[in-house]
């Protein structure tokens, strides 16, 4: 363990985190065996307030609208790469999206992740019990194909960890620019009940990034509806966002607005379209091309998947010239779907039916899986709850699920 | 004033703002008077290993440089380990020297409970247990909503408000649903990960499964409505639930309720009933409705205006059952003209809303309007 390491929340501006980083180095990374530097350290405390307060000063006034602060993350709900190293941290606490660099670009050959008992090994390296942290999510960085991992304490502090190998580490963001856009503008709207709570309450449920633009699906108290956003990348101080309405059909008959659980983008029969899982897990498609902001947009339930479930994540793998949809459960198996069907699935459900409908859908054996993430075209990486009790991250190819 | 500031838990808690000052960016005045007094606090004559708290979080440990000192050797600080005990690996966090400690913040608080060793170059160097919370402030369950004794069988959501922040992500450990024999019935509310908590963690939305409640969906026709009409159920939550600070609930909580009919109408604004108060007065102006409404959406979507169009501040109080609300005041009722603004998102405990049903028979006509704002109005009389 490096001397000086920070946790990656440490940070507010760039300027200043490097200059505190170069502080401490300079007083941290070398052995203290002289007095006289103890008391040069004394004064350069207040010298270095003024540094700081100057520098906080120009930064304040130059600083661009949507440059964030990484110190500002409340929580992890969602992570998703973008390009160039971009990781995107849905915040739900704070409704915000932030967009850091994690500098993290250089290209590697896919290796297979694995990690015994890893809700344990993360326990210890943040010191404490397995049942006192929840892995909210994970990506694989497209680039260095190293996964980086989102983890909640029980106290609710957030965490953001990167594999190295078999060695755990936290991602420090001190040196790192971030951006960020706010979903939920509106604290002035942000009702208070009489003790002067806040009473809104909101999830980022899913993130994903296509063709320079980030999506964003969202879970409400105060609403049963789509919460789905579309905004271009990078951000900018006045955001070109898009708030969609969308609905779906329960068999022609009954239409509601439900939120998006997870969802993934997919061309079928030559046109992008957002594949969407909700929590009542009808599988829903939307042509890219008719989400603009302000509008009304129906999509086609090709796919009812089963009662008593909640989807969870959902990726799209290729097998030679054929893809096909995964998609992870918490009741269910994973559960994989294949293109051609959906692409030869013209119509809508229009007829009630009792069980699973619509796209036929091939249940794996694999249960249990809380988190998943692709690691090619080919290759998926999964956490799973063993029958034993076991949590374990492993690396399968996605053929063979 | 000095011995005031630097006795420890003082010179903890400004130890921990001069952390904070270079995490959370506050106004220029604090990092000064940070600066300031941890320029003047110090770990003075400190010999043993201290835990260092932030609020009743223990954020730190603090080290004395001389523990780690080898006879003639000065220490090297990357050779010191702060573990969990009877794990190997050394927990992730930040080491700062500083005024004869080392401090080390690990990337979450330490846990309650729990015992930390302290290696240096592989030996250990002492140990720790974080001391288990005061049970005095352990949290209980202030209110279920909603509160009414009967509800629809389309009911949508629960709410369940702490009197301190809970843990996330167990809740569905911790609630069940019992049917009048007291069998617990499966697969009622949706298991959201995340869930669905306010920011401070005291209030926590549930879902009964809405593939269940929505007509005709797979959900609904294979496994029912949650809830029947007709029949009484209890909403149980375990004692076993733990706040932030790992205390469990006061006590276990059970509410029994009853199903009435399905709910398939939208709030109707013209139907509640309104109580004026006298002018020049804090008197609340009194709205009352035919059905329970949502709680927490009630305090949102409500809002008070003058002839003008100006927000009239004060607060609203929400009525037993949620079947209406006392909006108080700041100021003096002056007489004239006041209009009541409902936003349409105001649902009732079926998840209607103003303008629209949960699910809508596409058969059917719609009805919405697309108001952005539902309306009444109402006078305070000159006499």
């Amino acid at each position: 363990m490096n001397l000086g390491e920070r946790s990656y929340f440490s940070a507010f501006t760039d300027g200043i985190g490097i200059f505190v980083t170069r502080f401490q180095n300079r007083y941290t990374e070398k052995r203290i065996n002289d007095q006289s530097k103890q008391t040069f350290m004394k004064k350069t405390y207040f010298y270095l307030a003024i540094i700081a307060g100057s520098l906080l000063t120009i930064a304040a006034v130059h600083a661009p609208t949507n440059r964030a602060s990484v110190a500002d993350i409340k929580s992890i709900s969602a992570l998703t790469f973008g390009p160039d190293g971009v990781l995107f941290i849905g915040d739900s606490k704070s409704a915000t999206v932030f967009a850091v660099n994690t500098k993290d670009v250089k290209k590697q050959k896919p290796t297979a992740i694995e990690m015994k008992n890893i809700d344990q090994k993360i326990a210890a390296a943040l010191g404490t019990e397995a049942t006192n942290i929840t892995i909210t999510d994970m990506a694989v960085n497209p680039q260095s194909k190293k996964l980086y991992i989102a983890v909640q304490a029980s106290e609710g502090t957030p965490v953001l960890l990167r594999l190295e190998g078999d060695k755990i580490e936290a991602v420090s963001l001190k040196d790192i620019t971030a951006t960020a856009v706010v979903l939920n503008n509106a604290p002035a709207e942000d009702a208070k009940d009489q003790r002067g709570r806040s009473l809104r309450i909101s999830t980022i449920s899913d993130l994903g990034y296509s063709e320079g633009k980030l999506l964003v699906s969202g879970l409400s108290n105060h609403q049963f509806s789509s919460s789905f956003k579309s905004i271009p990348y990078p951000f900018t101080s006045k955001q070109d966002e898009a708030t969609l309405e969308i609905y779906h059909a329960a068999h022609g008959r009954y239409e509601t607005s439900a939120p998006i659980k997870t969802f993934t983008t997919a061309v079928v029969n030559g046109r992008k379209y957002l594949v969407a899982s909700y929590t009542c897990t009808p599988l829903v498609l939307f042509p890219m091309d008719e989400l603009k902001p302000g509008t009304h947009v129906k999509g086609r339930t090709v796919a009812e998947m089963g009662s008593g479930n909640t989807p969870i994540d959902m990726i799209t793998l290729k097998n030679g010239n054929e893809s096909f949809l995964v998609l992870a459960n918490t009741k269910h198996p994973v559960a994989k779907v294949d293109y051609k069907n959906i692409a030869s699935f013209e119509g809508t459900l229009t007829e009630p039916v009792k069980g699973t409908a619509g796209v036929n859908f091939t249940a794996t054996p694999m249960t249990n899986v809380s988190q998943m993430d692709k690691l090619d075209d080919n290759q998926v990486v999964l956490i799973q709850k063993k029958s034993n009790g076991d949590v374990d991250l492993f690396t399968a190819n996605g053929s063979s699920l | 004033m000095v011995m005031l500031i630097c006795s420890p838990p003082m010179e903890a808690a400004y130890k921990n703002l001069m952390h904070d000052t270079f995490r959370l960016g506050p106004p220029l005045s604090l990092i000064f008077f940070a600066f300031f007094f941890v320029s003047a606090c110090r770990y003075k004559n400190q010999e043993k290993i201290a835990i260092v708290w932030s609020g009743n979080q223990a954020t730190g440990i603090s080290v004395p440089i001389q523990l780690l000192k080898d006879e003639d050797e000065s220490p090297v600080v990357p050779e010191l380990e702060v573990r969990l005990q009877n794990t190997p690996a050394a927990m992730l966090g930040d080491y700062s020297i500083s005024d004869g400690v080392v401090l080390f913040r690990p990337l979450i608080p330490f846990s309650r409970g729990l015992r930390y060793q302290i290696f240096y170059r592989k030996k250990m160097i002492g140990g720790m247990t974080i001391p288990v919370a005061n049970a005095s402030e352990a949290p209980s369950l202030v209110a279920i909503y909603p509160s009414a004794d009967t509800v629809p069988e389309n009911l949508l959501k629960i709410y369940l408000q702490f009197s301190s922040p809970m843990r996330e992500g167990e809740a569905m450990r911790h609630i069940a649903l019992l049917n009048s024999k007291r069998d617990t019935l499966e697969g009622v509310f949706l298991d959201l990960q995340p869930e669905l908590w306010n920011k401070d963690r005291t209030v926590l939305t549930v879902w009964l499964d809405p593939g269940r409640i929505k007509r005709e969906l797979a959900p609904n026709l294979q496994m029912g409505n949650p809830l029947q009409n007709g029949e009484s159920y209890s909403i149980a939550v375990s004692d076993h639930w733990k706040d932030v600070q790992g205390l469990t609930l006061r006590q276990p909580y059970s509410r029994k309720f009853f199903v009435g009919p399905r709910d398939s109408l939208s709030p109707q604004h013209r139907e509640w009933k309104m109580e004026i108060p006298a002018k020049q007065t804090i008197q609340p102006v009194k709205i009352s409705f035919p059905e329970s409404l949502d709680y927490f959406l009630l305090a949102e979507t409500i809002s008070i205006l003058d002839k003008d169009g100006s927000v009239i501040k004060g607060k609203i109080h929400i009525d037993p059952e949620e079947r209406g609300f006392a909006f108080l005041p700041e100021k003096q009722w002056h007489p004239g003209r006041y209009r009541m603004h409902i936003a349409p998102y105001l649902e009732d405990i079926a998840g209607n809303n103003m303008e629209r049903l949960f699910d809508r028979d596409i058969r059917k006509a719609q009805t919405s309007t697309g108001k952005e704002v539902f309306e009444r109005e109402f006078i305070i009389p000159r006499q």
